[in-house]
């Protein structure tokens, strides 16, 4: 089931950037605290850049893709080793 | 892990581990299953790692550990990185570890904890500005909140999580350059005649005043009677305006952090249509229970700030009893039994709600916290603004599910729990109205999107029509 | 309660898009009209509504009824460019055409032979069966799941935003002279001396000529002359999807993507009185029929699901009808009220104001159900 939290850390890859962050953690929070990446998501609404703000499920502004998949809640989601997350892609990209 | 159980906890924060270790305690199987990796909710994330420990005080810290020590030996199932987005009596669809399930309990006891208000203003889609419970959390992760940590760092806004940000940040060494404060004096007065009640619970008082010391020794520069707040910037936060007495002022910031005070999560028991009241003073909708937490109902019960919001602490009391209840209810002990073992929780949560009584006063939001100028886009998701919720209004709507309808303000994937406190505001501000009068958001499940083939698998369908 | 009522020329009672689409034809008659709109917390069909404009496949026992909705559909486009000046609102509509997609040859072959029979009863009937390849290229975008076997197309389908529409109309009332109020009425009293007395939320109002357009609530609205009006509640359930790219220029019928990129499915029929609960099961059975059309929905986000209640004539017809014994009181009941509201904007005025009812509508009186008008 679940590991305790330690301070083991592992290596997620954020747009090809190599992150080095606590086990543990959500994805949202290791983009957010050590890629400081700007905006993770393009809003399909309105264009404008947005980022992770309540970082507890409540918002959906963390929206990201996580190892393929789109629109992922990433601060719901917590880091594994080797993780390949990238900024949320534009709904245009989307194969129906 | 058995799909079938006595009862199904919702949440592990205080409040859902407290249920379930008194619930274990009565000899119930129990399950519990929770958004996070680990136990602990929002005010004991990461409890079990000292990233998570060294953002309590020492008080609290001791308090947590326990908790999630007691709780990891009860024998409780855990179902820890499980989304929860369906509930019916007795049964909930949920994602377990990626996999759809449905799990099925004779009592469900629900602990969403609480959340912070939000409140829109011009600017605060912009990268850069958060809430302030999210920033928290980003400390508690270990990150900074800016590439450089000695960028400027603005804290905005009124309640009790800005007091304990302020430490955090402090204490990460992070340059506060202002403290601007949203509150309304007035009201904050009221707060005084029920302070001296604030004496029975002397260590609630002392964290408190040493949260204070602390903000005080950092001599963060506090700025009183601001209102109108704008975050500007290009693609990302630049500067902060903010209005006092009648004048603009600007300053240059790298990050915004606003906390206009903690409301219940609401969206479970308000999709199975539980009554809910609304508190006038701390302008926030709350379920009604009975003192155990038992919702109308059976077999449902609700703990903690979910029902009201009374701090940590209280929530794990509430817990304690509602896993008592859910025993009762299920019959495996006596009422007498469940008196006995209720009592002391009881009479401590009762001294609680008495000595912080003054809190819901002393913490109020502005009574023109939600006067946002027509621009301020109020739907994140639908980017609706205020003047679209007006112009609704104009044209005749006078409920908040109707505004909805004719501005899309709430129809995003966060069914209004971003903008719905502020589309109830701005619409009985409109309508000339209380937030009474005006309703809530209707909220239908799933509470969280599921992809459509994972709903359809777990929901054995019924045999075909056609269109 | 108040005794003085306030005196009204024509009340329409109902808000959603039959009475105000009723309200908006009589405008420049020269009568003072009175709408009345009920709380959202009322039924609300109009609220729950896809959109379509839906002429195609249907009503082939009842041609009249099938030709008026193609009477309506052609009405449309000048209607909804009319009240998008009046009301200065934009209204989101395509009147591309409609498609039903078929599973199996089966299914295929059965829609065929129905759509032979429209032809042979409508004389003339703009649609046809088209196959997989001509689908798949009126709809390029979207990968079809491999049991599709073709469609049923219609040009003279369309989809119009609803809940654009009913705004609209609303704000446009308020241009051309309609008094809207928000009040719920609990009872009809017919007066001695004629006229009728609406007992009302917000106290009694009175009137010359009423007009019943208040979908379910016309069965307790008419029980003054009609003890059991032959109308039920249809319970429908959808799931909608998280907004996609525009990716359905043409509406699919039961899998239909909205002007806002979300895609609504639904279509079932249920007849359980005024229960309007979301059966999981039953909404998975409507998904998983949409991912055998459309299997990249499969792997979409569901983001809601909820069910409303279809304003169902006994016989599926519309009811255009004076109530027995009381020739002020006009009834109109529909499940069609989107597709249909050209006609009662542009066509039904006269008779709502006394007169005869335009050819097509002269059988869908009460009459047909045994009631003496």
């Amino acid at each position: 089931m679940s590991t305790p939290l330690t301070t083991t850390t592992v290596r997620i890859l954020f747009e090809g950037q190599e992150l080095e962050v606590p086990a543990g953690i959500s994805v949202a929070a290791a983009v957010a605290g050590y890629a400081h990446p700007g905006h993770t998501c393009k809003h399909p609404v309105d264009g404008s850049g947005r980022a992770p703000f309540c970082f507890m499920g409540v918002c959906f502004e963390c929206l990201m893709e996580i190892n393929g998949l789109p629109d992922v809640q990433s601060c719901l989601v917590t880091v594994e080793e080797g993780m390949q997350v990238r900024r949320q892609p534009l709904p245009e990209s989307i194969k129906l | 892990m058995n799909r079938r159980t006595d009862l199904l906890v919702i949440g592990a924060g205080p409040a859902g581990l407290a249920a379930a270790v008194s619930a274990r305690d009565c000899g119930l199987e129990v399950t519990l299953i929770d958004e996070q990796a680990a136990p602990g909710g929002q005010l004991f994330r990461n409890i079990e790692s000292p990233l998570g420990q060294q953002a309590l005080q020492a008080r609290e810290r001791a308090q947590g550990m326990e908790l999630v020590r007691a709780f990891r030996a009860s024998g409780a199932a855990y179902c820890p990185k499980t989304t929860i987005w369906g509930l019916e009596p007795g049964r909930v669809s949920c994602t377990l570890e990626g996999v759809p399930a449905t799990l099925e309990a004779s009592a469900i006891i629900v602990a969403p904890g609480a959340m912070e208000r939000p409140v829109p203003f011009p600017g605060w889609t912009l990268p850069g500005v958060m809430g302030a419970g999210g920033a928290d959390i980003l400390l508690r992760s270990g990150g900074t909140l800016d590439k450089d940590p000695a960028a400027p760092v603005v804290l905005a806004g009124n309640g009790p999580l800005l007091l304990l940000l302020a430490g955090h940040l402090l204490q990460a060494g992070v340059k506060i350059v202002a403290w601007l404060d949203t509150g309304c004096w007035s009201q904050r007065l009221r707060a005084l005649p029920l302070m001296p009640a604030a004496a029975l619970d002397p260590a609630y008082l002392n964290k408190g005043v040493k949260m204070a010391l602390q903000v005080l020794k950092g001599k963060i520069p506090l700025i009183r009677g601001v209102s109108d707040i704008r975050a500007l910037g290009e693609g990302q936060l630049e500067q902060v305006s903010y209005r006092k007495r009648g004048k603009r002022y600007l300053l240059g910031a790298a990050t915004l952090l606003r906390h206009e005070g903690i409301i219940p999560r609401t969206h479970i028991l308000n999709s199975l249509r539980i009554e809910h009241h609304w508190d006038r003073v701390q302008r926030y909708w709350y379920p009604l229970l009975d003192q155990d937490g038992a919702t109308s109902i059976a077999g449902l019960f609700l703990a903690g700030d979910a029902g009201y919001v009374h701090g940590g602490d209280a929530s794990q009391l509430k817990g304690s009893m509602s896993g008592v209840a859910a025993a009762r209810y299920l019959g495996v002990i006596s009422k007498e039994e469940a008196a006995d073992r209720s009592a002391a929780p009881r009479k401590q949560l009762q001294t609680m709600r008495i000595s912080r009584g003054y809190l819901r006063h002393l913490f109020a939001p502005h009574p023109q916290l939600f006067k946002v100028p027509d621009e301020t886009m109020v739907c994140r998701c639908e980017c609706v603004t205020a003047g679209e919720i007006r112009k609704a209004v104009a044209e005749g709507c006078t409920e908040v599910n109707e505004v909805k309808l004719f501005s899309r303000c709430g129809m995003g994937p966060c069914q209004g729990r971003m903008c719905g406190p502020a589309l109830a505001e701005i619409t009985a501000a409109a309508c000339s109205t209380g937030v009474e009068s005006v309703g809530s958001l209707r909220i239908r499940q799933p509470f969280r999107p599921v992809s459509l083939e994972n709903y359809c698998d777990l929901h054995h369908p019924l045999p075909d029509q056609q269109p | 309660m108040s005794t003085t009522a306030r005196e009204h020329d024509i009340i329409i009672v109902g808000g959603g898009i039959s009475g105000v689409a009723l309200a908006y034809g009589l405008a420049d008659r020269g009568r003072q009209i009175t709408l009345l709109d009920g709380p959202t917390a009322t039924d609300k069909a109009s609220r729950t509504n896809v959109g379509l404009i839906w002429c195609q496949s249907k009503f082939a026992h009842l041609p009249d009824y099938a030709s008026l909705a193609f009477l309506s559909a052609r009405l449309f486009p000048e209607l909804s460019r009319e009240l998008s000046e009046v009301s200065g609102l934009e209204i989101p509509v395509n009147y591309r055409g409609g498609l039903i997609p078929c599973l199996g040859e089966e299914e295929y072959s059965s829609r065929a032979d129905y759509i032979d029979r429209l032809r042979q009863v409508l004389e003339e009937y703009p649609g046809e069966m088209i196959s997989r390849s001509q689908l798949e290229r009126k709809l390029p975008a979207i990968t079809f799941g491999p049991e599709v076997t073709g469609a049923a197309w219609c040009e003279a389908d369309g989809i119009i935003d609803p809940l654009a529409l009913l705004r609209a109309y609303k704000v446009a009332l308020t241009r051309v002279g309609v008094t809207t109020l928000k009040t719920l009425v609990h009872q009809v009293e017919p007066l001695a001396g004629g006229g009728y007395r609406l007992h009302t939320a917000t106290g009694p109002l009175e009137c010359q000529q009423l007009v019943l357009a208040a979908g379910l609530a016309n069965r307790r609205l008419a029980n003054f002359a009609i003890p059991d009006l032959p109308v039920h509640a249809d319970k429908g359930q959808v799931l909608l999807v998280e907004r996609l790219p525009q990716v359905m220029p043409i509406p699919m019928l039961g899998v239909t993507q909205t002007f806002g990129g979300t895609v609504i499915i639904g279509f079932r029929h249920e007849y359980v009185g005024h229960d309007t609960q979301v059966v999981p099961s039953a909404v998975a059975s409507e998904g998983q029929w949409a991912i055998r059309v459309w299997p990249a929905l499969g792997k979409r986000r569901l983001i809601r699901t909820w069910s409303g209640l279809r304003v169902m004539p006994k016989d599926s017809q519309a009811i255009y009808s004076r109530l027995p014994g009381h020739p002020g009181v006009t009834l109109v009941n529909t499940h069609s009220a989107v597709t249909l509201a050209a006609f009662h904007t542009r066509l039904l005025a006269d008779y709502l104001l006394g007169g005869e009812l335009p050819e097509l509508a002269r059988k869908m009186t009460l009459n047909r159900f045994g009631f003496a008008s």
